[in-house]
């Protein structure tokens, strides 16, 4: 999908869906848009200039036996990523995280929103592989769209509250 | 799950019950004729329900309406920002009340929709026969993307696909604009087969 127009309009722009990953290098942007309780997670290997993003639901799959994995859930969303990062050439060892959205869209829904949940449940599992979390842009109650500059590492994500932020 | 054509007309025909009902609600609050038509029901994969509603970034008001008991599932109402503008131009006569944006009109709007989903809500529960309790109906103002994440959320963790039950309504404004609205019922998975039985179609 191409987000922008000149200039860069030939750079190839993927469109990450709900549930969905994908790896790719420079030039590819990918994105992910309208993040509400869904949390994008990228990794980035600043040296090869390979990354990847993950579109997050739920914290884990409910059902492992009957659901097979799927980037929908964090724990196996995480691990399908690094499994595909190494494959395309990246080094374990220089990954870095960075997570955007995991909001709480409406706000008077009572108890722990899944949003805080997705966030709480990354954050506990990059701890666990040891991946250094260099970025977040978590939280609060709104939406927010992620383009991933695989050039520069950097993610730029747009919201209709708070404009740009560049992690 | 699979749904055949004798399944998706029993409930397109609850979906026009309660849209009748909802109309009613309506029409009885705004003083003007609603109509309020079911154009199709279907079965849609997780990751095109934000299409349905208008695409990831488009920018809407939303009310959710959740509900437990012996029914459950979300009800949500999205309304592009100028339907939004028309549909308080049916409820707001004072100018200077109707220029105000739309983020101070979110009491205004969540009761409304709230009214014609709870009378869409009660149409159901006595068609069905089924006993269902609405929770507090919430408004936000944003991405339909990230709106409609928390309700597949709930959804993803029993199945890959969402029935999806749109409801369209109408009524003129003031100045005689149509008020376009979209509203998406979306039962749970045992929910679903609950009312398939209650209609004999399961």
């Amino acid at each position: 999908m191409m987000v922008n127009a000149p200039p860069g309009a030939d750079i190839e722009h993927v469109l990450v869906g709900i549930g969905e990953l994908a790896v790719a290098r420079p030039p590819t942007i990918l994105a992910a848009l309208g993040l509400g309780s869904c949390v994008g997670l990228t990794l980035y290997d600043p040296v090869k200039h390979i990354g990847g993003l993950a579109h997050i639901m739920l914290p884990a799959n409910p059902q492992p036996a009957r659901l097979p994995p799927s980037a929908r859930f964090a724990d196996q969303a995480l691990a399908l990523l690094m499994t595909r990062m190494l494959e395309a050439g990246a080094h374990r060892e220089r990954l870095e995280a960075k997570i955007v959205g995991g909001a709480h869209m409406f706000a008077s829904l009572t108890g722990q929103g899944i949003g805080q949940r997705n966030i709480t449940a990354l954050r506990h599992l990059l701890h666990q592989q040891g991946i250094p979390l260099v970025a977040t842009d978590v939280g609060g109650q709104w939406g927010r769209s992620i383009e991933f500059d695989l050039h520069t590492g950097l993610v730029r994500v747009r919201s209709f509250r708070h404009g740009e932020n560049l992690l | 799950m699979e749904l055949g054509e004798t399944q998706l007309d029993a409930l397109k025909e609850v979906g026009n019950i309660g849209a009748g009902h909802a109309a009613t609600a309506l029409a009885n609050l705004t003083g003007r004729k609603i109509t309020m038509t079911v154009p199709g029901v279907h079965l849609v994969p997780l990751e095109q329900v934000a299409e349905l509603v208008g695409g990831y970034e488009a920018p809407v008001v939303a009310v959710l309406q959740q509900f437990g008991g012996e029914v459950r599932g979300s009800i949500l109402v999205v309304l592009t920002e100028p339907n939004a503008h028309r549909l308080i131009r049916l409820l707001v006569t004072d100018a200077s009340l109707v220029a105000q944006p739309l983020v101070a009109h979110a009491g205004r709007l969540r009761h409304v929709v709230g009214v014609l989903i709870i009378s869409y809500l009660t149409a159901l529960s006595q068609f069905v026969g089924r006993w269902l309790e609405p929770e507090e109906a919430q408004v936000a103002f944003d991405m339909a993307g990230a709106i409609i994440d928390d309700v597949l959320a709930e959804i993803s963790q029993e199945a890959d696909v969402a029935l999806v039950i749109e409801t369209e309504f109408h009524a003129p404004d003031a100045i005689g604009d149509l008020v376009a609205g979209y509203m998406l019922l979306l039962p749970g998975l045992d929910s679903l087969r609950m009312i398939l039985t209650a209609l004999g179609v399961d």
